[in-house]
Formats: C-alpha cells, sequence, structure tokens
C-alpha cells in the first residue's frame, strides 16, 4: 500500500500528490491528511475515479483509505 | 456531475447579498470586495493618505468572525504556521497591487461583470491567464513548504486583530478625535448601515468556510483535476448577482460609464494577471485567505497583511487606479510584480 503524506501542504498540492498516485493505477492508497479542505477534496478525486473512500481519525490527523 | 450544494449556496448568498449591501450605501458594484475592503481598512488606520478610501469595514471582521465561528462549531479550527511566511507576505502586497489596478478582487470582478460591466472582461482573461500560469509552476514541482502545527494562541492572533478592528470601528465612531480616519466623500464614504455590514460579512463568512468557496479553486480545479465542485459556486453567483442587480436596477450592460472601474485592457488585464499568479501560488483568493486566517492559518494571516501593506504601497506611490484610468506609476509596479513573483514561482520548489 502507498502511503503519501499530505499534511501541512495548503491547496492543491495535496490533491497533485495523491493524483500522481492515483495515475499509477495503484488500488490501495494510505492519505495522511490534516484538514477538512483536503479530506472533502480528496475523497472527491478519489470517488470521481473509482476508488471507495474510508475516513479513521488518526493520532496525527486524519487517515483515509482509498481502495478499489 | 454531482452538484455540490454547499459551493452553490455560498456562491448565491454572496450573489445576492453583495446587491443588497450596495442598496444599503455601500459602493456601486462593490457590495464586498476582499481587496478593495483591506485597502479602506489601511486607509482607516493611517497606513495611506488616499483620503476617499479609508473606513474600517464591518464586512471583512464579519468574514473573519464568521470563518472562526464555523471552524470552531466544526472542530477545523487549527492553529499552523510556518510555510514561508515572508515569499507569502510578499505574494500578497503584489496580489493587491494588481488588483488595485484591475479595481477589485476576484469576488468584485464577479460582481462588476454580473451588473454588466464588461471592462471586467480584461480582468476574468487576466485572472484566469495568471492562474493557469500558477498551474503551470504548480506542475512543475512549486511549493512554499509545509505548515506545521502551532500552540492554539497563534491561531487567534488574527481573530483578535480583527477584534482590534472592531475596537478601532467603536472608537472612531465615539470619538471625533481618533487616530482612524472615516472618508468624508468618495467610495470610502460609501458605506451600508454598521449591523448589516457585519451581519453579511457573518454569514459570508461562515457559508465560505464551510464550503470552501475560492475564486482561484474554481478555475484551478476544473483544469487540473476536472472537479466543478467550487465553479459551481461562481456560475451560482454570477446568475444570482445578475439577477439581483437586475432587481435594484444596479445592471449597466456597456464598457462606458462602469462605476469605479476604468476601460484600459491591458492594464486590467495585466492587473488581474499578476493577481491571478499571486493567489494561485498562495492557494486561494483573499477572500479565501481571509477565511483561512479566521481558522487558525498563521501563513494566510500573514498573506493578508501583506495585502494591506501592498494597498498602503499602492496608494502611497501611485500605483492604485482610479475611474480616470490607471495610476502614474503602475505600469513599473505591476512589471516589477511579474519578475517578482515569476522568479518566486520558478525558484521556490520543495520536497512536499
Amino acid at each position: 500500500m502507498n502511503i503519501v503524506d499530505v499534511r501541512g501542504l495548503n491547496c492543491p498540492e495535496p490533491l497533485i500528490e495523491v493524483k500522481k498516485i492515483i495515475d499509477k493505477k495503484i488500488m490501495k492508497i494510505k492519505v495522511l491528511c490534516d484538514s477538512g479542505t483536503s479530506c472533502e477534496n480528496i475523497t472527491r478525486l478519489a470517488e470521481n475515479n473509482g476508488y471507495k473512500v474510508t475516513q479513521n481519525k488518526a493520532e496525527t490527523g486524519i487517515e483515509l483509505i482509498l481502495a478499489k | 456531475m454531482k452538484l455540490a450544494k454547499l459551493p452553490i449556496l455560498a456562491g448565491i448568498a454572496l450573489g445576492v447579498l453583495a446587491p443588497i449591501l450596495v442598496y444599503f450605501g455601500n459602493p456601486p458594484n462593490m457590495g464586498i470586495c476582499a481587496a478593495c475592503f483591506s485597502r479602506d481598512i489601511a486607509g482607516a488606520l493611517g497606513l495611506h493618505n488616499a483620503g476617499v478610501v479609508q473606513y474600517i469595514r464591518p464586512e471583512i471582521i464579519g468574514l473573519i468572525f464568521g470563518a472562526f465561528l464555523s471552524a470552531m462549531m466544526f472542530g477545523e479550527f487549527r492553529a499552523r504556521a510556518g510555510s514561508a511566511p515572508l515569499a507569502r507576505f510578499i505574494l500578497g502586497a503584489f496580489a493587491m497591487i494588481g488588483a488595485l489596478v484591475f479595481l477589485g478582487c476576484p469576488w468584485r470582478m464577479w460582481l462588476r461583470f454580473s451588473a454588466g460591466d464588461m471592462t471586467s472582461l480584461a480582468g476574468i482573461f487576466g485572472l484566469v491567464c495568471g492562474i493557469l500560469l500558477g498551474i503551470f509552476f504548480l506542475k512543475r514541482g512549486f511549493s512554499l513548504g509545509r505548515n506545521r502545527e502551532s500552540s492554539k494562541v497563534v491561531g487567534f492572533i488574527f481573530p483578535v486583530f480583527a477584534l482590534l478592528l472592531l475596537g478601532f470601528f467603536i472608537w472612531e465612531i465615539l470619538d471625533a478625535e481618533s487616530p482612524i480616519k472615516f472618508s468624508a466623500n468618495g467610495p470610502g464614504s460609501l458605506h451600508a448601515p454598521f449591523w448589516i455590514s457585519i451581519i453579511a460579512g457573518l454569514v459570508l463568512g461562515f457559508l465560505f468556510q464551510k464550503s470552501r468557496f475560492c475564486m482561484i479553486a474554481a478555475v484551478r480545479d476544473v483544469v487540473l483535476f476536472k472537479d466543478s465542485a467550487i465553479a459551481q459556486g461562481v456560475l451560482a453567483l454570477i446568475i444570482s448577482a445578475f439577477i439581483t442587480n437586475l432587481a435594484f436596477g444596479f445592471f449597466n450592460f456597456g464598457f462606458s460609464n462602469q462605476p469605479i472601474a476604468h476601460n484600459d485592457f491591458v492594464w486590467n488585464f495585466l492587473g488581474m494577471f499578476l493577481s491571478g499568479l499571486c493567489f494561485c501560488l498562495a492557494g486561494g483568493c483573499p477572500g479565501r485567505q481571509l477565511i483561512l486566517s479566521g481558522e487558525g492559518d498563521s501563513d494566510a494571516g500573514v498573506f493578508v497583511f501583506g495585502l494591506i501593506f501592498g494597498a498602503a504601497f499602492a496608494h502611497n506611490f501611485a500605483l492604485a487606479s482610479s475611474g480616470s484610468g490607471i495610476g502614474a506609476n503602475a505600469p513599473y509596479a505591476v512589471i516589477l510584480g511579474l519578475i517578482v513573483v515569476v522568479a518566486i514561482a520558478f525558484f521556490a520548489k520543495e520536497k512536499r
């Protein structure tokens, strides 16, 4: 599973980073995120690309699991 | 395509409230403007001496408080700081200089457009081109680096600054001898009653925080990710502002006799081009930066102080336009701005 850490990045860098991995057709991606804005945007991007997104509260913010 | 309810709601709120604010006394086609109103605040604090554009705009205070409240209510207040503050300050300053050459932030640009002011078209092209250039640098790996979580008190500094502005407002109202300056004539003297202004600001701040409404994201996300969520909000803004302007009789189609605007295509374009590039690199339009400042983002706060600094320069150095055309030194400032900002965009690369 690929892990992408987008914490602390401002728009639209979190999405650019996640999109790079999505474009590699990786089936399962873990994203470490810290802002509500990026979480929503990443969830939308992933769902538009056919991923199912689950969201967990992590100690360091929010963890998104994108899976196909 | 899914309907983006919150951004659409935010767009409608802005499109309806802005002409209502004009009806109650705000300057024409300037119901709310993140650039002009920050500039008025700079003037009220005596940072520039352009007597016609000095007023502490309660809308700005409301926007910050509204965002602060929304962030608090939904657990999104996060104190954060430390992403290239000085670069953001400079981006804010040149963004303001560009916006004052065009005469408006991206909000006012759409408000002008939807009131029939076709001189805004040059600005719209400029903004879009500026964002496209910003996207080019983002794809190349441009980054101002990560912010870090900071102590909560750091996140409160900007909302407290808004509170201070409110205090200054009250001081000026109560004491004619106060050092605060409110315009006696010109756009700065045109304003809606305090309560209407601050409530409109609060409502918009709340909605913009919740919906992530941003004039840069609207274009950028469509180009980069084919994501139209925020663009739908902008479309809603244009349509609702058009209808509301028609209803109030503010609609005036054409290129001439447009309020607080000039018809210099080249500098309208270049002003907004510079602004759009700055906003895109900084991660959001000036309205969005105000909202982020309210939710604890110190870097956005630094950008806003950059805006205020840029506004002071714009009026002290004859860079800001007026209805009769651009300022005497505007071309030099815009060209210098483009050189500086492109250099930042070219060289600022960090490991993300």
